[in-house]
């Protein structure tokens, strides 16, 4: 398939997101791997060495900067795609930005192609 | 001896001492021979004088007796300058109360006949309370207080005939002859009447001291209570904001739990919507296998509905934000005309439906905003999605921007069928329908408008509508933003109570007309 030299991780506590986008990513072409939560995100990330994540922002268990911080100087490094309901402002989309991994942000609930973008976009940068 | 005293008054009797002095010159009196003429002494024996002598003895003892008269008057005539010009009224009674003498002072004060007065008894002259009135020589009140003491004091009033007083601190003292033996009573006068009223003025000033005094304690001690009445009102005013400052932490707390309800709420909701389009589209986009005609008609509908459930969920959202206050609005510098494009390419697929030609009006020098631009690109949308509903095919909606004073005005003119005069105060009210009941012929719960009032309102700028209510003529919806940038747009908004306004909702007949001009 077109994407498969690409892994993407889908960590959603919202199983049938995560499913969806997971279909998605799959039918896009990359090799997938999904999380519930942060600390079974954190536990797979070495084996499953991911080039792209898309991180709801909002899930039971670690809070998303406690993620980032645990995450901050991890091999491998991937880059983050955060998924939130909640805008943000020039200042907060900075600070997101320069927290750790985070290339970028979408916002629920999102456009189909726009996240096939978003993430593509992310898996083939340098 | 004491019988020449009563005989006649102090000058008169001084004679009288001198002649009894020199009768006892004759008989000898060693006590002044030795007191007035020491040397005398070697001349004591009669024997070894003979008559010459005895002559000349005489003539000096005369010579002396003379000299000794005169020293005696002269000392007289002081003691009696003293006794009459002295301060005190005196008067000297015998034994026997017979008056002896009066000085000028009691004559005066008590205006009494000196010469007529002595050898008087003294009760004809005197009227004094401290005597019994029936005073006898064996019952005198002031002998019997003298057979105790040597002197007594007592005071009397004694009034006058102008109705004015006088007050006297009388001294009773006996006085003693030659041999030692009372000769009578020493009356001494003090006038104290001008003590006495200094020491009544004395005590009614100490008297009106104490008053104040009592006054003042009074005084203190109602101020006390007022300090401790005070002092309890204040406890009070604490405790009650102490209260008040824990209702707010809990009102607070109530409000950061209201915020992430708000949140929750809007993650709860819209999560499984990002699902279901997720899928449509995957669908539609045969990603999960073909797809015939009908399934793809019904899974247009279903997208077409998710929307719809989608934005009234976001509709909601908006409300209970903007109501709350804890909408978020996010400032940034915004070139008017460009969001403008920005809106005109996203709505031109929406009116393509209708065949709604959608026209932008802009003037040239639009100016550059501090707003949450996807605020209000929202709430021109809104107005935009409206006019589109209400619109018969193939008419236009133009939008207008221009710059007037010191504000920016927006407006979407459609040839739609017009708002009723009477409904168009209600339009922005939440929940408002046009349209109510069984008559509606559109969809929607009455949200957007209400939602962009909100939103213009929180930007400090205004929104109304104008329309003369006949079909065809249309609508015009303007909405007014200030020209001048906001600083701490944040704090502004959270300051603005969106929903309070209702009052003064939409008296704009006045701007209404104004712009109509420029329309």
């Amino acid at each position: 398939m077109k994407n498969m030299s690409k892994k993407v991780m889908v960590v959603d506590d919202e199983p049938d997101l995560r499913q969806m986008i997971d279909l998605m990513m799959q039918k896009e072409g990359y090799e997938t791997a999904t999380a519930e939560n942060g600390m079974d995100f954190l536990n797979q990330i070495d084996s499953f060495q991911p080039d792209v994540v898309t991180l709801d922002v909002m899930m039971p268990g670690l809070t998303t900067k406690e993620i980032l911080e645990k995450l901050n100087g991890m091999e491998p490094n991937p880059k983050i795609i955060l998924l939130t309901v909640v805008r943000f402002s020039d200042e907060e989309k900075h600070k997101i930005l320069e927290m750790g991994n985070v290339v970028d942000y979408i916002t629920k609930p999102f456009d189909f192609d726009e996240l096939i973008d978003v993430v593509k976009k992310h898996a083939f940068a340098e | 001896m004491s019988s020449c005293y009563i005989t006649g008054d102090w000058k008169e009797s001084k004679m009288n001492i001198v002649e009894e002095l020199r009768l006892e010159e004759k008989n000898g009196f060693p006590n002044l021979k030795k007191k007035r003429n020491p040397p005398s002494k070697k001349s004591t024996s009669p024997n070894q004088i003979d008559s010459s002598k005895k002559n000349k003895q005489l003539e000096i003892t005369s010579k002396r007796l003379e000299y000794l008269t005169k020293d005696m008057e002269k000392t007289l005539t002081e003691l009696d300058q003293i006794f009459n010009n002295g301060s005190n009224a005196m008067i000297v009674l015998n034994n026997n109360f017979r008056i002896l003498r009066i000085n000028d002072t009691f004559a005066n004060i008590f205006n009494v006949d000196k010469s007529r007065s002595l050898g008087k008894r003294c009760d004809e002259v005197i009227k004094l309370n401290f005597c019994s009135e029936k005073c006898s020589e064996q019952k005198c009140s002031i002998r019997n207080a003298l057979s105790e003491k040597g002197t007594v004091e007592f005071e009397e009033q004694i009034d006058h005939d102008d109705g004015s007083y006088s007050l006297y601190r009388i001294t009773a003292s006996k006085y003693y002859g030659f041999d030692q033996k009372v000769q009578g009573v020493i009356l001494s006068y003090l006038d104290v009447t001008q003590i006495r009223k200094d020491q009544e003025r004395l005590q009614k000033m100490n008297d009106e001291l104490l008053k104040a005094r009592e006054e003042t304690e009074d005084y203190v001690a109602l101020l006390e209570q007022k300090t401790a009445a005070l002092e309890l009102t204040n406890e009070k005013l604490y405790e009650s904001e102490e209260k008040i400052r824990k209702q707010n932490i809990k009102l607070q707390k109530l409000d950061e739990l209201k915020s992430n309800f708000l949140n929750v709420t809007s993650h709860e909701l819209r999560t499984p919507m990002s699902s279901i389009k997720g899928y449509v589209q995957m669908m539609t986009n045969k990603m999960l296998g073909e797809v015939s005609d009908e399934q793809q008609k019904a899974l247009q509908v279903i997208m077409r509905n998710t929307n719809r459930l989608d934005n009234l969920i976001q509709d909601i959202l908006d409300i209970s934000r903007l109501e709350s206050g804890t909408m978020k609005f996010i400032a940034e510098q915004t070139n008017i005309g460009e969001m403008i494009k920005e809106i005109e390419e996203t709505m031109s697929s929406a009116s393509n439906e209708k065949n709604i030609s959608l026209r932008v009006q802009c003037s040239d020098e639009l100016p550059t905003l501090v707003i949450d631009k996807d605020r209000i690109k929202q709430v021109i949308m809104n107005l935009i999605n409206n006019s589109v509903k209400f619109s018969q095919e193939n008419t236009i909606i133009t939008i207008y921007a221009f710059s007037k004073g010191n504000e920016t005005i927006i407006q979407v003119k459609d040839q739609g069928r017009g708002i009723p005069k009477e409904k168009q105060r209600h339009v922005f009210e939440t929940f408002y329908q046009v349209d109510s009941g069984m008559d509606r012929t559109f969809g929607g719960a009455g949200l957007g408008l209400a939602i962009s009032r909100g939103i213009v309102m929180a930007h400090g700028g205004n929104i109304w509508v104008d329309s003369s209510g006949i079909k065809g003529e249309g609508t015009t919806f303007s909405i007014s933003l200030p020209n001048e940038p906001v600083e701490n747009i944040e704090e502004r908004f959270k300051q603005v109570d969106v929903f309070k306004l209702e009052s003064d909702n939409f008296d704009n007949d006045l701007k209404n007309k104004e712009y109509d001009e420029k329309e």
